[in-house]
């Protein structure tokens, strides 16, 4: 009897055990894609809404990081990735030979609308929005402070500005890469990297990422936050007391780009969902979000005219060698963080 | 049967009497230490050996190229200064502060002792950057204390980390010298007061002495979460970076791995000595800080009172108000231009929405389901089995106290994110972080479930068995019905920390397997600070509901001295 | 059923709890251990229940090993010191425990339940918890509980030792009467010698792990094998032989000079004037008036040992009126009683 009792329990036990883990795998359905993203997660969440109404049968994992973080990732995970689709991150970490090696050729239905010009010619990745370089400045602060509203790179130097300006940090940030990249371009290398530190000894703090900065500028806990161009709109439409100022200098921009990954376990739907990126419905919703949009079909909204962006963004853009800023990425982020990294 | 055999036989007597055990019984039971030990092994040592591993592993075989790029450069070694300054400190104020609470709601006759107990052991119930969160809403540049004042006061850096790390971890250092202040010897004071001496020698030379080990195990816990902890640092460091951090941005951020083994080793260790080191000098102490002890009879005195009163209201306030803020601003409209109400950071209108809070419940729940057998399990096999196995499966139960969480969760990461072991089946699962969480604190629900077996006299089980009951029998009918309120506690324990912990899971999460801890985190780390905050309540509601009803629960069958609060 | 213990010892870590231990208990007798605390009696006992292997030797039951049967699958019935109740089941659940345990039928086991609270005097508690029980209760329940499934063996660990006096001697009588009703072989651990000699068949002394002596109570009280013997079981006063006290040899041909003799204190006569019986003069220390029974400590005058002059106790009865502390009385030894305890 006792035996049975045994055998009994055991089998209970196993049984619910197996339960559990069964219960656990199952969630992995079938057609369920992992992408690795550096959009915001505000964007992201709103394009994943719109796509989930197209593509109510593929289930998307999305992972959002930084994008220096994802390049150091996606290396890191090189043997074994983990991902299907890169999708929305910076040309310039896109053209690294590591990570194109690891890029399936692909034509996107659709991809003829994206000019040549923000495609691989290899068709291995595409951009189809793009975003650019901003301040956030706490209107309450500067009144607060008496201090004047800063209108180019060139006015952060002025000594007022000692403590009250934030910046992203370029090695995990790619807003802050394209920041330096831009004053690098704009200014030589040598002027360049002479302002920058001088830049330093006003700013607060180096953060980790491209968004933060305006969002602690409009929190008021610094004066100037580094950042782009679109956070500063949604976050004066939140309502917080700030004001987008574009570099007068120009604004570093950069292009944000969409592949497929060679080892995608499950290419069919992977494609579905980047031939969905350059759908109609998805075209919209960027042009509710991005700055830069390569495809023509939206409007710019109301908001962020009002907010003070161009209509021709073009006028204010600085005209970014990214193949220069590839190129020389770890060059410049390694004199970066032994010169100014704290 | 048998023929007899003379004691002359001694030696084949007692290999004949060995024999005789070997029935179904005996075979359960070898079964039953497997099914400790091995999970034991599979989820705390074999990660940790694989990260010992890793960190000698190189390009070019092994070798300590790992350990001379990270430890060859200066950052690494301003770090290190860095996360000591901050660790020590912490450390040096939490355990005086605590000690001193602790003695006030144990030794004194403060009004209300019940009430300012309950508020020092809030910040358990929060995930563990709240106080991070809470500090620069009251204190940051635009906090309310500057903004009301007009000051330009800057919390970041080195003191914010310390405030909001001190608040952190002050409930841990509170529930030790609570305890240990509670389990007084009366006759030794009032020896002492016969003999003459005044509150402050007694003081001295009965009370201090009598709490050393409480002292020492608090100095330990409390050293090992600031140590580790990368939340705090993250959200109010600014500039001043931790090791902890730079794990943190590494391995989450870049795949660093290489630098993390390396820092989790460098981190393992010191942790790993001060356990030890603790283990040795307090072999029973630490598990056995029993809350049934009788508070000793306590003079009113009122010049002592008053100061205490004083000071435990002053440290509630400073709780309260860390806590209170973010509550607050998880419900004005924008913080802090307008403090109108609004619920609108209630709608999650971020990526994921609400469904970290669900995966953490769900991971609460099964982190409290395999916690509960797990430990409850362990503390049985190694109280009443009485074999060959006891001390070294105590010991195997609760060597998980001795390794950080950061660690465990990167030795997660190395041991299991590969297809060729069979964990993998269930890696970047919800489940597994509810293993993860269940090892990190196995320690310490092993203690709870063991000291109140100890409380359980063996006798009944040994009645059982006379009386023809099998192990299992007297598991169902007698053990588990009388265990079942410590059970419920040690659940409780499982799931809240499971809620608000964020160390080892942050490693394990991956884009279907966000909880909720890990959401404020990251929300706060892009400076969505309202939605942080209103899922910081989130938790924290959820957490508090379930420890209600576990209290309505407890207290409906008649046992209120269970605690559930650890 | 009959019990054979063989050679049996049980070691903790160095302390030999169990010493090379051999016994036999007769089927149907009541066997008491007796012996202070700490020497081993538990051990012995858990031993016997299969709670305990023993390193060294052999049980048998009925001829056949003990060893190869676990305990659950003995059918003892024992009582704990502490009672050991379930405190989550009620008296009827305790009670029914063992039965379902064995897996008696539902109807057989609310019968033998009945029947066995009835025995018991407890019918009408039943459905009570332990804890709603006084002491005395509480012990018949677990005496209830462990003979309900029929136990070939009954086995007491001190059943008696925390109830109060009067409860005591009722339960013990009635542990006596039961076990003559039932015929049920049990062997009783006890501390208490009064307790071993009313109930006992059979007595078993022990210290520090060794039977010291075994045997009839009346035997064992009457000729106690030495000096801690009669010590420990009944007064008897210790004398060495070299104080001249005359003893017959009888019973003992072995050795040739005694080094210890006693005397039991209802042995010792008092008298008013020297005779020549009563050689020894003593005077009145201290007198104890115990309602049908005094007894008197005196001191004898002119015999010393290495501490000084003796003290002997003597015991009469009735109420010995008139004798006073510091009165001169002369004892008399009668040779027949003076046992003797150790040889040189
Ligand atoms: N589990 C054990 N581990 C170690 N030593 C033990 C254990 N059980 C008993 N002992 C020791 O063995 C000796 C005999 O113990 P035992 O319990 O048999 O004594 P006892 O005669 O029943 O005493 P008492 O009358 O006080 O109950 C004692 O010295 C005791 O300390
Ligand atoms: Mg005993």
């Amino acid at each position: 009897m006792s035996m049975k009792t045994i055998s009994k329990s055991l089998l209970c036990f196993f049984f619910g055990f197996a339960l559990i883990v069964g219960f656990a795998i199952s969630e992995t359905r079938a057609s369920e894609i992992t992408v690795y993203t550096s959009y915001e997660e505000d964007e992201a969440a709103a394009f994943l809404a719109a796509m989930q109404k197209d593509l109510p049968d593929i289930k998307v994992n999305l992972l959002r990081l930084s994008t220096g973080d994802l390049h150091a990732r996606m290396l890191a995970e090189s043997a074994n990735p983990r991902h299907d689709v890169i999708w929305g991150w910076a040309v310039t970490n896109m053209v690294d030979p590591r990570i194109l090696s690891m890029l399936e050729s692909y034509r996107p239905k659709g991809i003829e609308k994206v000019p040549a010009r923000f495609r691989d010619p290899q068709n291995r990745w595409f951009a189809k929005t793009g975003y650019m370089a901003a301040f956030c400045v706490n209107n309450e602060i500067l009144e607060k402070k008496n201090l004047p509203m800063p209108a180019s790179w060139e006015d952060l130097l002025k000594p007022e500005f000692k403590g009250e300006v934030v910046m992203p940090n370029p090695a995990s940030s790619g807003t802050g890469y394209l920041q330096i990249a831009s004053i690098l371009q704009l200014k030589g290398e040598e002027d360049g990297w002479q302002y920058l530190k001088e830049l330093d000894k006003n700013i607060a703090q180096y953060i980790k990422s491209g968004s933060r900065p305006c969002n602690v500028a409009s929190a008021g806990e610094f004066a100037v936050g580094a950042s782009f161009a679109l956070r500063a709109i949604k976050n004066i439409d939140e309502g917080y007391p700030i004001t987008m100022v574009i570099p007068a200098e120009g604004a570093g921009n950069e292009l944000e780009a969409t592949a497929l990954m060679k080892t995608s376990k499950n290419k069919a739907a992977a494609k579905r969902f980047i031939d969905w990126t350059l759908s109609e419905n998805a075209v919209n919703e960027y042009y509710k979000w991005k700055e830069i949009v390569t495809v023509s079909g939206g409007n710019m909204p109301v908001s962020f005219i009002e907010a003070g962006l161009p209509e021709d963004i073009g006028s204010v853009m600085v005209d970014m060698d990214f193949s220069w800023s590839a190129a020389n990425r770890d060059r410049i982020l390694k004199e970066w963080q032994t010169q100014l990294e704290r | 049967m048998g023929i007899s055999i003379s004691a002359a036989g001694s030696l084949f007597n007692r290999a004949k009497n060995r024999t005789a055990e070997i029935d179904g019984e005996f075979l359960l039971k070898v079964f039953a230490v497997g099914l400790v030990a091995l999970p034991l092994f599979l989820f705390v040592l074999y990660p940790l050996i694989h990260i010992l591993g890793r960190s000698f592993q190189t390009a070019d075989g092994l070798g300590l190229e790992n350990y001379i790029t990270v430890l060859g450069t200066r950052r690494f070694f301003l770090l290190l200064y860095n996360s000591f300054a901050v660790t020590l400190l912490t450390t040096g104020i939490t355990v005086f502060l605590a000690y001193g609470f602790a003695f006030a709601t144990q030794r004194t006759r403060v009004p209300g002792k019940n009430v300012f107990r309950l508020i020092a052991l809030i910040p358990l119930f929060a995930p563990s950057l709240v106080q991070a969160q809470g500090l620069l809403l009251l204190m940051g540049r635009n906090g309310i204390i500057n903004r009301t004042f007009g000051t330009e006061y800057s919390i970041y850096g080195f003191w914010g980390i310390v405030i909001s790390s001190v608040l952190y971890v002050f409930p841990y250092a509170f529930l030790i010298f609570s305890a240990s202040l509670a389990a007084a010897d009366n006759r030794l004071y009032e020896s002492s007061r016969i003999l003459g001496a005044g509150p402050f020698r007694t003081f001295m030379t009965v009370t201090l002495p009598s709490t050393r080990f409480a002292v020492m195990a608090a100095t330990f816990v409390v050293f090992t979460l600031v140590i580790t902890d990368f939340g705090n640092p993250m959200v109010v460091g600014g500039d001043y970076n931790v090791l902890a951090t730079e794990v943190y941005n590494q391995v989450i951020g870049q795949a660093n791995f290489e630098l993390g083994t390396v820092i989790g080793m460098v981190l393992l260790l010191p942790v790993a000595a001060a356990v030890a080191i603790e283990k040795v000098l307090n072999k029973n102490h630490y598990g056995l800080l029993s809350e049934h002890a009788t508070p000793m009879v306590i003079e009113p005195h009122h010049l002592r009172d008053g100061f205490f009163a004083v000071y435990v209201t002053l440290i509630c306030l400073c709780i309260l108000a860390v806590l209170g803020i973010v509550i607050f601003a998880s419900f004005t409209h924008l913080w802090p231009y307008r403090l109108d109400f609004s619920l609108r950071h209630y709608a999650f209108d971020v990526q994921n929405g609400i469904q970290p809070l669900y995966n953490s419940i769900y991971t609460g729940l099964m982190a409290a389901g395999i916690g509960v057998t797990a430990t409850g399990l362990a503390a049985y096999v190694t109280e009443r089995f009485n074999t060959f196995f006891d001390t070294p499966l105590y010991f195997l139960c609760i060597v998980p106290a001795a390794v950080p969480g950061m660690v465990l969760g990167l030795g997660y990461i190395m041991a299991f994110n590969n297809p060729s072991n069979p964990v993998y089946a269930i890696y970047g699962s919800l489940l597994l972080i509810a293993i993860c969480n269940v090892y990190y604190y196995h320690a310490q629900g092993f203690l709870i479930a063991s000291t109140s077996m100890k409380q359980i006299s063996s006798t009944y089980d040994e009645a059982s068995a006379i009386l023809g009951g099998t192990f299992i029998r007297t598991v169902r009918k007698i053990t588990l019905p009388l265990m079942w309120p410590t059970l419920l506690g040690v659940a409780v324990f499982f799931f809240m920390r499971s809620m608000v912990t964020l160390s080892a899971v942050i490693f394990l999460m991956t884009p279907s397997t966000q909880v909720a801890a890990v959401s404020v985190l990251l929300l706060e780390d892009r400076g969505a600070v309202n939605q942080a905050a209103a899922f910081s309540v989130c938790i924290m509601a959820v957490v508090v509901s379930v420890l209600l009803v576990a209290r309505i629960l407890l207290n409906t069958f008649g046992h209120r001295h269970i605690s559930l609060i650890r | 059923m009959s019990l054979e213990i063989r050679n049996t010892s049980k070691f903790f870590g160095r302390l030999k709890a169990l010493d090379n231990v051999s016994l036999q208990v007769e089927s149907g007798s009541l066997v008491c251990f007796l012996g202070p605390s700490g020497c081993g009696k538990t051990t012995l006992l858990r031993v016997i229940s299969g709670l305990l292997q023993p390193d060294e030797g052999v049980l048998f039951l009925d001829g056949r090993n003990l060893l190869s049967v676990p305990a659950r699958k003995r059918n003892f019935g024992m009582v704990f010191q502490s009672y050991s109740l379930f405190p989550n089941m009620t008296i009827a659940a305790n009670v029914a425990y063992g039965l379902e345990s064995r897996k008696w039928q539902k109807s057989d086991i609310a019968e033998r339940v009945k029947e066995i609270l009835f025995l018991v005097h407890l019918e009408d508690q039943a459905l009570k918890y332990p804890h709603q029980l006084s002491g005395g209760q509480q012990q018949r329940v677990a005496l209830a509980r462990a003979l309900a499934p029929k136990p070939s063996m009954l086995l007491l660990d001190e059943p008696l030792s925390a109830l109060d006096a009067k409860v005591r001697e009722e339960l013990r009588d009635e542990i006596k009467t039961l076990q003559n009703q039932l015929r049920i072989t049990t062997i009783m651990v006890t501390h208490d010698q009064e307790e071993a000699l009313t109930l006992s068949d059979k007595l078993v002394v022990m210290c520090d792990g060794k039977i010291i002596q075994e045997g009839s109570p009346m035997d064992v009280y009457q000729n106690p094998a030495n000096s801690f013997v009669a010590r420990f079981i009944g007064r008897m006063n210790v004398l060495p032989a070299s104080t001249g006290i005359p003893y017959s040899r009888n019973g003992h041909t072995k050795g040739a000079v005694p080094n210890l003799l006693g005397i039991r204190p209802e042995h010792v006569y008092l008298t008013t004037n020297a005779d020549s019986e009563s050689v020894f003069k003593g005077t009145v220390m201290l007198i104890r008036r115990l309602g049908n029974l005094t007894r008197v400590i005196l001191r004898l005058d002119h015999i010393q040992n290495g501490k000084g002059p003796i003290r002997i106790t003597a015991e009469m009865p009735g109420q010995a009126d008139g004798l006073m502390i510091g009165h001169t009385r002369y004892v008399s030894m009668p040779p027949p009683f003076v046992r003797i305890l150790e040889w040189e």
